[in-house]
């Protein structure tokens, strides 16, 4: 029996704010255990919530980027159970009224069709702190640090394939968060995190089968594997004549295996109403006309731009467009450079290399992106060669001297003399009348040697492209004698 | 108004139910009156029961209680306690964390 | 110049008003008045009407207001005792809720209506008793024990603001803070003879109360005269950034408002509020009040307010369902009782609770977990909001077409006996009926002494007003209070 596979992502975005989502206790990641706590993340008596602005706009962007309709009316709700981390005893979400709905997101697939995934919801809500388990002292520690981040709910429908879609769908995510710049969305600190819902099928067959939901998934590499093992044990069940059961299991990453979760009762009430302490969130049309003409480019939109107005490849786009800072750093480069093309190659070869090398972010780079657009422009200009601009760069780059700088003061101005480059090109055609005759019986190899040697004769400074036009003159002439 | 109607309630509750209900409030089983507290809460519930008699076609909750909306803060950081303060009442603590019995995860 | 009056010539009587003026003026301190009404406090501890005394801090405030007043300081209650029920949090000073839970408990923060309270200058003399938090009519569930009505100290005061009501009425403090989620300002107030006023909800913030209903509760003062009510409410009022469903409205001059006249005001009567249920006595008074202000150029017009009658109903949904959620958070983790009985962590959480928390108040958190669980939410939570806007509407309607200001009876009954009520939790709940709409609407409502009955228990008649129209409350309750004498009488053994 033949199945098909059927994934629905629930991902969590933790927004980088500075302030939590409902007081102004510090969102940061790390800090001393308990240490970005205030009354409100205390739970103390007679502490009230209210939200915190940036989390309604980041809300709406993230609504806008992914084709969402944003409700007009929204409010937040309750979601009551008992755990130590979530000290009110209740956590602060969205129920049947949230933020954002009905939106879509593209992801590319390796054999480069594309697909459109649909997002049922997305939706705000605090993050609980953080329980640590201690064995040996038979106690769990608890850190409230985290209790308040806030966070945005991403629901897909199940429209996800295969565990290649996911980890593509959540890469697609990631990239859009961090180009709205509303989140680092990093899986192994926990800024990105995911629940995969997964069911079986059989081929043709439109109701779907029970689904399990995996839990502590923690990084893009751990999606593919969790959801694979997941696959499989949801076949062999399904071909053994079983029932696949509804449940919550969890990853372990050290065996790749799922585990259900022991002694979890009959599945909790939540009781969820609305919060009385909040009043509901109306978006009219202005307030999202104004996110929208001040949201930053998106990727994809980015990646058209590249490549219809700069005429770049499609490959080039994409490897230009995968984090904002690159892009960023690739049109300062072509602003100052002028030559786009140029400078998407020396942004994606020379600089890429470097930073690899150093094991640096281009965030960390160096060598600025204007420094970097002026040298491509000298190049351009042809002030000096491309392989003489390599040395200038790595010189740059341990430097931090400008490029202009370095040319002057080591003298490297290649040299576009053509009377000069055109009697250096006499002088040795002259003195190697074996080779010219060799040559000029048909050894077209040779050629690399003559400029070889106007290089050296040069010292590396001719014109590479006057070099090359004027040699190939100067042999056509003497083919003529 | 005022008078004291004691229908008996649409949904009467099993001891069972109020045990499950007592669970759910987090209070402890064990130390409460069930029966006790099932009479009384079929009492109470039996009053509260006038309320399917109310006609409500076409009438929204009232959700809210204030007039607002959109009521926000600027994403701006205020004070925290220090730790002393945050560990000061706790009934149980280690270093700077709480402390609970040990969370089994199922 | 000025000279000091020697203390035996400040009476326990005085208002609010007067003793700040006799403070501004120098001719009593802060400190003299403060230590008079602190010894009053202790010499009548019988009462119970207070939980925490901080004598020595009180002495302090008073001091420093005395050294403030010298300084050329200017506020309104600059120096005066005020007594906080202790639901309201007081930063450094033990704030209990009348619950075990929290016997303990000392807030590092103060309620913003304490804030406001010590920028008009006022000292904290006291923390006054209250039903287990904030859930009784009768101030006989809190863990410290009953409160007596001084009145006739084998009665209630009434609840939940029990120990504010008694210490006012008693003269233990010239004015206290309360609170009302279905009428515990108003009732406890009616049954003390002394004035309660609940403002329009989002009033006055709630940051820093102790939260029983969220879209209930509000904050308010309890006098012996309107116009300290008017000053009061006025102190406590206005946009809180730390509480979101308080209101940015303006607050108007309510102690200007008290000199309003009121000819030709319609004063609504509203005919499901005097049928049977309502004692002979508290009724033949609310309506003579009726004719009082008649006398005083108002128009009576007969209302009707019909879905009143399930007002009970629908707050017994309501109330415990927010109580439910908002008592959540007491599990004795990060502060409060933890039951050292406990094996594991579950029974951390069951057992101090169960501990922890009275008999009623776990009545109304499972009655809250009921109606809140799945099953039962549609038929009891959301048919409970739905009926709540039509009692809204009606009292919309009333004052849309009909009149300007709504009289009712506050309470049934006068002060009933110690014991008499508490078998039978609805027959407790009762006492609230005519208070509870008034809640559920948001509008503001007062009640005021108006007479006694045989037994020389007193009666109050509540006067309910449109939303933020506290200003018409106030002039019509000043006006009744101007030819009525029923606030000046002092019960026996308290003068």
């Amino acid at each position: 029996m033949e199945f098909e596979v059927v994934i629905g992502l629930e991902t969590h975005v933790q927004l980088a704010t500075s302030s939590k989502i409902f007081c102004g206790a510090s969102a940061a990641y790390g800090g001393y255990p308990n240490e970005h706590v205030d009354p409100l993340t205390l739970a103390l008596p007679g502490t009230l919530p209210v939200a915190n602005k940036k989390v309604i706009e980041a809300a709406i962007m993230m609504g806008l980027a992914t084709n969402c309709q944003i409700r007009r009316y929204s409010r937040f709700a309750r979601k009551h159970y008992y755990y130590p981390d979530l000290p009110k005893g209740y956590q602060i979400s969205q129920y049947d009224e949230p933020i954002c709905e009905a939106g879509s997101v593209e992801i590319k697939l390796q054999s480069g069709a594309k697909r459109v995934i649909g997002l049922k919801r997305i939706h705000m809500e605090e993050d609980a702190g953080k329980n640590i388990h201690d064995v040996r002292t038979e106690s769990s520690l608890v850190d409230l640090n985290r209790a308040g981040v806030p966070l945005l709910e991403v629901v897909t429908e199940p429209d996800l394939r295969s565990p290649a879609e996911a980890a593509e769908y959540l890469r697609v995510i990631r990239q859009i968060v961090r180009f709205l710049g509303i989140s680092d969305g990093n899986m192994e600190e926990g800024s990105l995190r995911c629940d995969a819902n997964i069911s079986l099928r059989p081929l043709g067959q439109s109701a779907y089968g029970t689904r399990a939901e995996i839990k502590n998934i923690n990084s893009f590499k751990f999606v593919e594997r969790a959801i694979e093992y997941e696959i499989a044990r949801q076949q062999s069940v399904l071909r053994g004549g079983g029932v696949v059961i509804q449940e919550t299991r969890l990853f372990d990453s050290a065996s790749g295996t799922t585990r259900s979760m022991r002694g979890k009762e009959e599945s909790a009430d939540y009781r969820y109403f609305p919060d009385p302490d909040l009043p509901p969130v109306v978006v009219e049309e202005s307030w999202i006309e104004q996110i929208r003409s001040s949201m930053p480019p998106l990727p994809a939109a980015l990646r058209r731009r590249l490549i219809d107005e700069y005429g770049l490849s499609e490959y080039d786009a994409e490897v230009l467009t995968a984090e904002r800072s690159t892009v960023d750093y690739y049109l300062a480069v072509a602003n100052a450079g002028k030559n786009r093309k140029l400078a998407a190659n020396w942004v994606t070869t020379e600089l890429f290399g470097l930073l690899k090398r150093d094991g640096l972010d281009i965030e960390n780079a160096p060598v600025s992106a204007e420094r970097l657009g002026e040298l491509v422009g000298l190049i351009d200009e042809g002030v000096i060669s491309g392989k003489i601009g390599k040395t200038v760069f790595e010189d740059m780059w341990s430097t931090g001297r400008s490029a202009a700088a370095i040319v002057e003061e080591k003298g490297l101005r290649q040299n576009s003399d053509e009377g000069e480059i055109a009697r250096l090109i006499e002088g040795v055609l002259d003195s190697n009348p074996t080779q010219l005759g060799q040559y000029l019986s048909g050894n077209e190899r040779l050629f690399p040697y003559f400029v070889g040697q106007v290089m050296k004769a040069t010292k590396g400074m001719a014109n590479p492209q006057i070099l090359t036009k004027l040699l190939q003159d100067a042999l056509k002439r003497r083919t003529g004698e | 108004m005022g008078e004291e109607s004691r229908p008996v309630s649409s949904h009467p509750l099993s001891e069972d139910a109020v045990e499950k209900l007592i669970k759910l409030s987090a209070l402890d089983p064990q130390s409460e009156d069930i029966p006790h507290l099932r009479g009384e809460l079929e009492k109470i519930l039996g009053h509260v029961d006038s309320l399917q008699g109310v006609d409500v076609s076409n009438v929204d909750p009232t959700s809210h209680a204030s007039e607002a909306h959109n009521v926000f803060r600027n994403d701006v950081l205020g004070e925290h306690l220090p730790i002393e303060v945050v560990l000061g009442q706790a009934p149980d603590s280690s270093g700077r964390y709480l402390r609970v019995p040990l969370i089994i995860e199922g | 110049m000025s000279t000091s009056l020697p203390p035996t010539q400040i009476t326990p009587d005085i208002s609010a008003i007067d003793a700040a003026r006799l403070v501004a003026s120098g001719e009593v301190s802060s400190v003299e008045l403060t230590t008079l009404f602190l010894d009053r406090i202790e010499a009548h501890r019988d009462l119970n009407a207070f939980i925490e005394v901080p004598r020595e801090r009180a002495l302090a405030e008073a001091a420093e207001a005395d050294a403030k007043r010298k300084q050329g300081a200017i506020a309104p209650l600059l120096g005066v005792p005020i007594a906080v029920k202790d639901l309201i949090l007081t930063q450094g000073v033990r704030t209990t809720a009348a619950s075990k839970i929290l016997s303990n408990f000392i807030p590092p923060y103060d309620a913003t209506v304490v804030s406001r309270l010590r920028a008009a200058g006022a000292v904290v003399v006291g923390k006054t008793n209250l039903d287990e938090f904030a859930m009784g009519s009768s101030n006989e569930t809190s863990f410290f024990g009953p409160v007596k009505n001084p009145w006739d100290t084998s009665r209630v005061p009434g609840g939940s603001s029990g120990g504010s009501a008694a210490a006012v009425a008693a003269r233990l403090a010239p004015a206290a803070l309360g609170t009302d989620t279905g009428g515990s300002i108003r009732q406890p107030a009616a049954l003390c003879g002394i004035v309660g006023m609940k403002p329009t909800y989002g009033r006055v913030s709630r940051y820093g109360v102790v939260a029983y209903a969220s879209s209930l509760d509000q904050v308010g003062p309890m006098t012996r005269t309107v116009a300290d009510s008017a000053l009061l409410c006025g102190v406590l009022s206005g946009e809180d950034k730390h509480d979101a469903t308080s209101s940015n409205r303006a607050v108007p001059d309510l102690v200007a408002a008290c000199q309003r006249p009121v000819k030709g005001l319609r004063v609504g009567i509203p005919r499901e509020y005097f049928v049977s249920g309502l004692s002979p006595e508290v009724k033949e008074s609310v309506l003579r009040v009726a004719a009082t202000l008649e006398a005083q150029g108002m128009i009576p017009v007969d209302i009707s307010l019909p879905h009143s009658e399930v007002g009970l109903a629908v707050y017994y949904v309501l109330a415990p369902a927010e109580a439910s959620s908002n008592l959540a958070r007491y599990d004795g983790i990060r502060y409060g009782h933890r039951s050292t009985d406990a094996k594991g962590l579950t029974e951390v959480y069951r057992k101090s609770r169960s501990e922890g928390f009275g008999r009623e108040v776990k009545r109304r958190i499972v009655i809250g977990s009921f109606v809140l669980s799945s099953g039962y939410y549609d038929a009891y939570y959301i048919r409970a909001q739905k009926t709540r806007t039509l009692i809204a509407q009606d009292f919309s309607n009333a004052f849309r077409d009909k009149c300007d200001v709504i009289l009712a009876p506050t309470s049934p009954t006068t002060a009933f006996k110690a014991g008499e009520k508490t078998a039978d939790p609805l027959a407790m709940y009762l006492n609230d009926i005519f208070t509870i709409p008034v809640n559920l609407a948001g509008l503001p409502g007062m009640s005021v002494p108006c007479g006694f009955d045989g037994q020389g228990l007193p009666i109050g008649a509540q006067l309910i007003g449109r939303p933020f129209d506290e200003e018409t409350l106030f002039s019509v309750a000043a006006a009744f209070e101007r030819v009525d004498t029923s606030w000046q009488k002092i019960p026996n053994g308290y003068a």
